[in-house]
C-alpha cells in the first residue's frame, strides 16, 4: 500500500509532527504510514483524509497485484 | 489521563527495581555469576524503561500522543511473544536441572535461582523487543 500523506502533508505546509497532533498519534506512527510500514485503522485513516482535507480512496493507493 | 496512569505505573517499576538492586548490592559481600546475571537484567529493565519514561515525557509535554492503535499493537505483540518466551524459558530451566548438572557436574539452579531468572528474562525480553518493534513499524 502507498500513500499520499507526504505530498498532501507539504501542500498543507504540515509536519509529521504537526499532522501527528491533529490525529492524536505518535509522530513515528505518521512516518510508519508515509513509508507504508504499517496499515492503519479506518478510524485513523479517516481522521487522516479529514486532517488533509481529502478522502481515503484519494490518501491511500491499493496495488491490486 | 490514561497515558498518566502508565506512566506513573511504570516509573513505581523503574523506582522499586532500582531500590532492590541498591538493597541488594549493600547485603551482598561477594557476587556469584548468576547474580551478576541478574544485575545486568535489573540495569537492563531500569534503563529501558527510563528511556520510554524520558521519551514518553517528552512527546507529552509537546502535546504528542504516546499511547495511539501502532504502540498498542506493538505492545500486546511484544507482551505475547514474551508469554512464549517465559514458557520457553520455565522448560529450559527445567530440562538444565534434569540434564546437565548430572552430566556436566555443575550445581542445580535452586528455586530462589529460577523464580530470579523466570522473573527478570521476560522482563528485559519484553523491553528488548517493544523497543525492536517500535523500530520495526506494523507487526
Amino acid at each position: 500500500m502507498k500513500t499520499r500523506i507526504k505530498e498532501l502533508r507539504a501542500r498543507y505546509d504540515l509536519t509529521q509532527e504537526d499532522l501527528a497532533k491533529l490525529v492524536g498519534v505518535r509522530r513515528e506512527t505518521i512516518l510508519f504510514l508515509e513509508k507504508g510500514k504499517y496499515n492503519p485503522s479506518l478510524k485513523l485513516a479517516h481522521d487522516i483524509a479529514k486532517a488533509l482535507q481529502t478522502s481515503i480512496d484519494e490518501l491511500f493507493i491499493f496495488d491490486d497485484d | 489521563m490514561k497515558n498518566k496512569y502508565g506512566l506513573i505505573l511504570v516509573l513505581g517499576i523503574a523506582i522499586a527495581a532500582l531500590v532492590g538492586l541498591l538493597f541488594f548490592l549493600k547485603n551482598s559481600s561477594e557476587l556469584a555469576v548468576i547474580e551478576y546475571i541478574y544485575l545486568l537484567l535489573v540495569l537492563l529493565i531500569v534503563v529501558g524503561t527510563s528511556i520510554i519514561l524520558l521519551k514518553n515525557a517528552k512527546e507529552i509535554k509537546i502535546g504528542l500522543s504516546v499511547g495511539d492503535e501502532l504502540t498498542e499493537k506493538t505492545t500486546w505483540k511484544a507482551g505475547y511473544y514474551t508469554y512464549l518466551f517465559s514458557v520457553w524459558v520455565a522448560i529450559s530451566l527445567l530440562w538444565y536441572n534434569i540434564l546437565v548438572p548430572e552430566r556436566f557436574g555443575v550445581p542445580e539452579l535452586s528455586v530462589e535461582q529460577v523464580i530470579g531468572i523466570l522473573v527478570l528474562l521476560p522482563g528485559a525480553f519484553f523491553i528488548g523487543l517493544a523497543f525492536y518493534f517500535n523500530k520495526k513499524g506494523d507487526v
